[in-house]
């Protein structure tokens, strides 16, 4: 056989030789040619599959990569602080219900699920959320307040059991998004509704189950229908297919892009299980804008649209956010309420249709209103203004990095309410300051922040007059002059130097030539000069004159030494003129100079931050109070009590709550371009500034500008009054003129007075004066 | 004492007794008044019970047992929330510094005892000198740790016959 096969081939090829040279030169040319072409098909067919495969190798890792990455990128959370409930506390029924409504619980007689309360004759029932607060998870709770008119008298369990303190969940106020805007709050598998993930699949991809990323079934009917419409009515994607593009952001359509979408489907489906795709959909899909701030997923949406966690949304809720996947802007429910409610009653009938909800449900779901909140992110408020400060404190700490993806949850120091009210305060007062003085509209600008007195900590930041827009922060970068608010600074140097709030200052005409600039004549703001005063009454006034005297008695460098004291910074002005406030500070800055008097003599800085924890709720760093005496407590409640004098009788009296009990001192600047008020009550300090960002004249004094808007907040937050405490050294002091008198014979106040025997005595106030003041009398006599 | 130094002690817990009843602070407030509604002078509230103390007492247990579980992080944490109901209250301070005082962090431990020492001056409930040598006995325990005995047992000798 191998013989013959032998001859045979010799004889092939003989053959095959004989063509050859019959076909001559041409002939050979073509096969040649043949022959090229055939490896060169082979080579091409082979580097092209290379090439595929590369490319492949490149999809795979880039959607894997962004796949993965998304599962562990989780913006950080912002807390404010949450109320705290113990029977005492003042605060009313119906307060109480707008707390929970700013939280988005639900005025409902069946309190089956957390997040709904009842309101009685006196009481109020309500069903607590479960919230992993610092200390651990306090599970939901079901509890019944009872109120009398002074406000909660007794908090309950159902069980009967009587409850010492409580507190509400947190508000949400914000979260640390990457710089392209995108904030989201992840879900797990398990906290995903069951009719969302069924009813997802219903309406936007009913072979999910079973397809393999892309389905050609669903591409042909899309096909039919758009051609029926003759538009593009219906697309063919996939829920992996949605997937893919969400996270690529791009409206480009070309087949280019299609057919990437449609192999990183592939390669998500042959990679990842069913759920977790369907879970990382439910967490990425876009679903609206909130200004810079895009709202991805359901987690966020269920906050941003209804303003409570995804587990307490009902059927209809479900519905309307899936109804705005197909166009957010389109079908935005605040915006077109009529489109978003139609689509969602039809997604409702698709519900009923597929057998996920029954008859009865359905019809109760139809009836039922979008149920948005009236103003988006009324709960999950954001506060951009305050959330500056808690960046900036964080940034000492955290790398962006870190607060954009690590899942931390940070818990702050804001009272919302208190925000809100400030705020409003601000809005509503400029717009009435402009009014009534015929400003031009929107030409004012304004700035404020609060604190707790005793710890320092920031309740309340408004940057602006607007307090949703992320713009300038006024509160924190505004370099403005802070005028007469600053003169405390002088009478407490001149406290620590061993003089008395009673001694004497002289207001009269000064010039003063430094060796390097100009002469300097300041003038008071009347233009008039008063003659010789007691301290505390030149404060109460505001006279320059006088500060500027005293200023000279201790020295310009032991007043400046003493800002230094009491804000760990050195003053930028080396020049008199520091002594009436020609110093450019911040409002926050003014807040941590006025610090050291409302908490009795303690420096503190500013803080907004409480804790912050890890996904894993292990804390990272709490933030303890932090504190540095800095006036002896002495000293601090004699100047307390002549900045309670400057409300009681001097710049601040026009205030409605000037007699109430409060501390604090107003500044005007040259030109009356800023117009400060600094004051505080028994727990809360407060700073206002208010001016116009081209630095013109307003016109405003520190009363007429600053306190009324103060005056508008202390309306809305209430005032706590200072608590006068007995003091051995106080002393009856004819207001006037810093005499020692009684009411008898005088208009007096009260002030602490340490060397008595030094204080003159008004004549015919029948009080016996001592050997010293014998001895002076007869002398100045 | 002679009676000339009765008659101004008495007038003074006359006047602090009118004081603490007439100050106790409004927490929160009515939703402002129409703009048609004259301005009033607004006035202070009446006095509430003081059931804060319960509540600032509940959470001082729970410290307490974090600081018995040597959890003083913790303890701090809650003590923290405690002063946050009542700022003013010179004893939560105390406390403050106790737990701080037990967890070797020194500087705070003794800006909260001056703290506390500063309130209790300013405190018009209870013995003002009680409660001042409460304040500064938890400042000499801090001096002590600070190495500073001499200024402690100095205080000590000072404040322990008027602890209440």
């Amino acid at each position: 056989m191998a013989v013959k096969k032998q001859r045979k081939t010799t004889k092939s090829q003989r053959g095959k030789r004989r063509r050859a040279q019959n076909l001559g030169f041409f002939g050979r040319l073509r096969a040649a040619l043949l022959r090229g072409l055939w490896r060169l098909l082979l080579w091409s067919g082979l580097f092209s599959v290379l090439l595929l495969l590369g490319y492949g190798y490149y999809l795979d890792r880039t959607i894997s990569k962004t796949f993965e990455g998304r599962l562990w990128s989780v913006p950080a959370q912002v807390y404010a602080q949450p109320l705290e409930l113990f029977a005492g506390l003042e605060l009313s029924k119906g307060h109480l219900a707008i707390e929970l409504d700013r939280l988005g619980y639900r005025q409902q007689r069946d309190l089956t699920l957390p997040g709904t309360y009842s309101i009685a004759d006196n009481n109020l029932q309500v069903h607590l959320r479960g919230f992993r607060y610092i200390e651990g998870f306090r599970p939901a709770q079901r509890l019944r307040l009872t109120f009398d008119k002074n406000g909660i008298r007794q908090i309950q369990s159902v069980s009967g059991e009587e409850l010492i303190l409580t507190r509400l969940d947190p508000a949400k106020i914000g979260s640390f998004f990457p710089s392209h805007g995108e904030d989201r709050v992840i879900l797990t598998p398990e906290e995903v509704p069951p009719l969302l993930a069924e009813g997802l699949k219903a309406i936007e991809d009913r072979n999910f189950d079973d397809h393999r990323g892309f389905s050609i079934t669903g591409i042909l009917r899309a096909l039919v229908v758009n051609l029926r419409a003759g538009a593009a009515r219906q697309g063919g994607s996939t829920l992996t297919q949605q997937l893919v593009k969400s996270y690529f952001l791009t409206n480009e359509r070309t087949i280019e892009r299609k057919l990437r979408e449609l192999a990183m489907a592939v390669i998500l489906e042959l990679r990842f299980s069913k759920e977790a795709l369907l879970t990382a959909y439910i967490n990425e899909i876009f679903l609206g804008q909130n200004g810079a701030r895009a709202i991805h997923g359901f987690g966020l949406g269920a906050q941003f649209y209804f303003n409570k966690p995804i587990n307490e949304l009902d059927v209809a809720e479900i519905a309307t956010l899936i109804s705005i996947i197909r166009g957010p802007s389109y079908y935005n429910p605040f915006r077109h309420p009529e489109r978003a409610l139609s689509r969602r009653n039809r997604i409702l009938d698709t519900f009923y249709s597929d057998g996920l909800i029954a008859a009865q449900t359905h019809a109760r779901a139809i009836e039922s209103p979008l149920g948005v909140v009236s103003a988006p992110g009324r709960g999950g408020a954001y506060y951009p203004a305050f959330m500056d400060l808690v960046r900036s404190e964080l940034s000492q700490r955290y790398s962006s990095a870190d607060l954009r993806s690590q899942g931390l949850r940070i818990f702050t120091t804001l009272q919302p309410r208190l925000q809100e009210n400030t705020q409003q305060a601000i809005s509503q007062t400029l717009s009435a300051i402009e009014r009534d003085r015929q400003l031009p509209a929107n030409s004012l600008q304004a700035a404020s922040v609060i604190s707790d007195s005793q710890t320092g900590e920031v309740l309340a930041l408004v940057g602006g007059r607007q307090g949703r827009v992320d713009g300038f922060n006024r509160a924190l970068n505004a370099q403005r002059s802070v005028g007469s608010v600053i003169k405390p600074v002088t009478v407490l140097a001149a406290l620590n130097a061993g003089m008395s709030l009673t001694d004497p200052v002289n207001d009269q005409p000064i010039t003063l030539t430094p060796r390097s600039g100009e002469a300097w004549s300041p003038k008071n703001f009347d233009g008039s000069t008063y003659g010789k005063l007691p301290i505390y009454l030149a404060l109460a006034r505001s006279l320059n004159l006088a500060m500027v005297d005293l200023g000279q008695t201790l020295g310009l460098q032991k007043v400046q030494a003493q800002f230094t004291e009491l804000t760990g910074r050195r003053p930028k002005n080396p020049f008199p003129s520091f002594l009436l406030g020609a110093e450019a500070m911040s409002p926050l800055q003014t807040l941590e100079l006025y610090g050291n008097f409302a908490s009795g003599g303690f420096h503190t800085r500013p803080k907004a931050v409480i804790a912050v924890l890890n996904e894993q709720d292990m804390a990272l760093s709490h933030h303890t109070f932090e504190m540095k005496q800095s006036i002896a407590p002495n000293t601090a409640d004699a100047l307390n009590r002549s900045l309670e004098l400057v409300m009681r009788r001097g710049t601040g009296r026009s205030s409605a709550f000037s007699q109430l009990g409060v501390a604090g001192k107003t500044g005007t600047t040259n030109d009356n371009r800023d117009s400060w008020f600094a004051g505080f009550d028994n727990s809360k300090l407060s700073v206002v500034w208010v001016g116009r960002d081209d630095n013109q004249s307003t016109g405003l004094t520190g009363s007429t500008g600053a306190l009324r808007v103060w005056n508008a907040m202390a309306r809305r937050n209430g005032v706590d009054p200072i608590i006068s405490v007995p003091n051995e050294d106080l002393i009856e002091i004819e207001y006037t003129s810093g005499k020692r008198a009684n009411a008898r014979c005088a208009d007096v106040v009260l002030l602490p007075v340490p060397n008595l025997k030094a204080l003159p005595i008004k004549s015919g106030c029948s009080i016996k004066p001592g050997l010293g003041q014998r001895l002076r009398s007869l002398f100045s006599n | 004492m002679n009676t000339y130094r009765l008659v101004p002690i008495l007038l003074a817990l006359l006047l602090s007794a009118c004081a603490s009843t007439s100050t106790t602070p409004p927490v929160l407030r009515d939703e402002p008044k129409t703009k048609n509604t004259p301005i009033q002078q607004p006035t202070p509230k009446p006095a509430a019970p003081k059931t804060k103390t319960s509540a600032t007492f509940a959470l001082l247990s729970a410290a307490d047992e974090a600081l018995a579980g040597n959890q003083p992080k913790q303890a701090i944490v809650l003590m923290e929330r405690a002063v946050r109901i009542e700022p003013r209250n010179f004893e939560l301070w105390i406390r403050l510094s106790r737990a701080h005082l037990a967890s070797g962090n020194l500087a705070p431990a003794t800006q909260h005892a001056r703290k506390a020492i500063a309130l209790a001056d300013a405190s018009s409930s209870g013995s003002s000198r009680a409660n001042q040598a409460k304040a500064w006995l938890q400042y000499a325990k801090v001096l002590d740790a600070q190495g500073d005995t001499r200024e402690a047992a100095s205080i000590r000798r000072r404040y322990r016959q008027q602890r209440g």
